[in-house]
């Protein structure tokens, strides 16, 4: 069995150009927690996830190790992060995307897969010769798929 | 004292030429950066004694315990407390004192740099303050660059003042025998008188960009520093344990205690008090990382120093080359203490402050017949203190605190470029130099 037999197929992805504001709205309409992001070809690359649009959202000296040990004497602060939203929601999420992440082949074998998704800790992108998404992998589809209950 | 340690150097050389060449190896490569510094200084310790230069004996007396007694308990202390957040209470208190006013924010984060310095080491110091530093500023909607250049500055000035600020104060005081105290009367004076010349210059270069908006400062008067304590008892304990340290520090002489008993002696009470009660595996667990927080590095790099100083002490290199100051200074005072100053300053810009330092200590030393005396060394003391300690302010490289700034701040998306860095930094050390030859000349040599 491969990683095409098990993926999901057509999967939806953000474009280069597509706004912080837009991939926050798919991630929240569709509970996601990461999106593929591709760029005018089509070819991936990269993905946004939820930790780099909390990361947007926090101090940034605070997201860097544990430099800031917390951020509770920053009081009440709702309508800042409101306020922050908007104010990053304008950006691209191109230059955002995390470029690192390691991308499945439609070919490669389950256990593989499994582990590449074991060391991430996250759904991954499926990519063919050309390096376009045809898909994603998420730990359901492979837990299912092991279960038997796909 | 040459010959003296030479039972028998390698084929018959001159241990004086062994040793100079193994000192100047050992400054060479610490200088690239290629090999960690700690092992360089262990491999030209190990050479010394290998080579015949020093038997294990004389190494080990070369060693100042007392230096590294009051490096590792001040660094206990330091990991101990800092995990109170009583270091992140005194920077938000600061921006809440301000009200939110940028250039105000600056001036205190500057002062509390400078005092927290003073008391601790320079690196904790930056590393505890920079980052709550890019918080605030961030709040605030201003570069941050102003306020971290500041606040290295402040922390190198800071760090000068007393005895345990810096370790070229540490190695100098252990050495010569002075005293906290005496380094409070002597140099906390002029350290002031410098701390405010470089507010005032930063002021004229930055002040006036800082502005801010009413919801800036509206944020940061919503600020509740108190929640920055994550751990009250232990803040209790700590602040009660700094207190008896310090003032065991001021009263040293009269109760006859040495710096590194007092240090290692509080760090033991602090480990205490922070353990008392608990299961045994826990404290276990504590003490792993308490004792993992200890910088190593520093420690063996101290180590292995001491030892290859000592090499080219006992062969005799040293009293050659105070000779050679003394005859280039014509054995007047007053220029023999400013050229240790400067030398110090610009060496201190671009190479180790610590080895230079501890090679020092012993020229300096064996001048005491020409100026009468240990007591007539004091002004030299004092500047190689002044010039080896403000001389870190000159360039990104000068000083540990200046790196971990830089580091931080890079990683947080701001560029920290070397030549930025110089072009403000080097004109305002050489203006604390300025100030602290005067200083030197003024108060000692007139």
């Amino acid at each position: 069995m491969t990683v095409q037999s098990i993926m999901t197929a057509k999967p939806l992805t953000l474009r280069s150009d597509d706004t912080v504001a837009r991939a926050a709205e798919l991630m929240l309409g569709h509970r996601y927690l990461i999106l593929p992001v591709v760029d005018a070809d089509g070819r991936c690359a990269g993905a946004f996830d939820m930790w780099d649009l909390l990361a947007l959202l926090l101090p940034k000296a605070a997201t860097l190790d544990h430099l800031v040990p917390d951020l509770g004497f920053l009081g009440d602060d709702l309508p800042n992060l409101q306020a922050k939203l908007k104010e990053i929601g304008g950006q691209p999420v191109g230059p955002l995307a995390r470029p690192d992440l390691p991308l499945l082949k439609p070919d490669m074998s389950v256990v593989e897969a499994l582990l590449l998704l074991y060391r991430n800790r996250t759904t991954l992108p499926v990519v063919d010769a050309d390096n376009c998404v045809i898909g994603v992998l998420s730990y359901w589809d492979a837990l299912a798929a092991i279960a038997n209950k796909k | 004292m040459i010959g003296e340690s030479a039972s028998g150097v390698w084929l018959g050389w001159d241990p004086l030429w062994v040793s100079t060449a193994l000192l100047i190896a050992t400054y060479g490569v610490i200088m690239t950066e290629r090999v960690n510094r700690a092992i360089v200084a262990l491999v030209g310790a190990g050479l010394m004694i290998l080579t015949g230069v020093l038997t294990q004996k004389q190494a080990l007396a070369g060693e100042d315990f007392n230096t590294l007694a009051l490096l590792i308990g001040m660094m206990l202390l330091v990991a101990v407390s800092r995990k109170s957040g009583m270091f992140q209470y005194l920077a938000i208190w600061s921006a809440k004192a301000a009200k939110g006013r940028p250039w105000a924010i600056l001036a205190l984060l500057t002062l509390v740099t400078a005092v927290v310095s003073a008391l601790l080491d320079n690196v904790t110091t930056v590393l505890l303050i920079a980052p709550v530093t890019l918080v605030i500023t961030e709040q605030l909607r201003v570069p941050p660059y102003p306020f971290l250049f500041t606040e290295i500055l402040a922390s190198n000035i800071g760090g000068t003042a007393t005895l345990i600020g810096d370790p070229p104060n540490i190695i100098i005081g252990s050495a010569a025998g002075l005293s906290f105290n005496d380094f409070v009367v002597n140099l906390t004076p002029v350290i002031v008188i410098v701390l405010a010349a470089q507010l005032l210059v930063n002021h004229l270069i930055w002040g006036r960009a800082l502005r801010v908006d009413e919801t800036a400062r509206t944020r940061i008067m919503a600020f509740n520093p108190r929640q920055a304590i994550t751990d009250w008892p232990l803040l209790r304990k700590s602040l009660l344990v700094i207190g008896l340290v310090i003032l065991a520090f001021i009263l040293a002489r009269a109760i006859g205690l040495e710096a590194g008993s007092i240090a290692l002696s509080g760090a033991a009470l602090l480990l205490l008090l922070d353990n008392l009660g608990r299961p045994a595996e826990e404290q276990t667990h504590r003490l792993n990382g308490v004792f993992s927080e200890v910088e190593w590095i520093t420690i063996f790099f101290f180590v292995g120093l001491f030892a290859v100083v000592a090499g080219v002490e006992h062969a005799g290199l040293l009293d050659w080359f105070a000779g050679q100051i003394l005859s280039a200074t014509g054995g007047g005072a007053a220029a023999t203490a400013l050229v240790i100053l400067w030398a110090s300053a610009l060496l201190s810009a671009i190479i180790d402050n610590i080895p230079f330092v501890a090679t020092m200590i012993p020229v300096i030393k064996s001048m005491a017949p020409t100026f009468g005396g240990p007591e007539g060394l004091l002004p030299l003391w004092w500047s190689l203190s002044l010039g080896a300690c403000l001389g870190g302010n000159g360039t990104l490289i000068g000083a540990s605190a200046n790196l971990t700034v830089a580091g931080i701040a890079e990683r947080a998306g701001i560029p920290f470029r070397f030549m930025t860095f110089l072009k403000l930094a080097f004109p305002m050390m050489l203006m604390s130099i300025v100030i602290s030859m005067v200083y030197v000349y003024v108060r000692y040599l007139t």
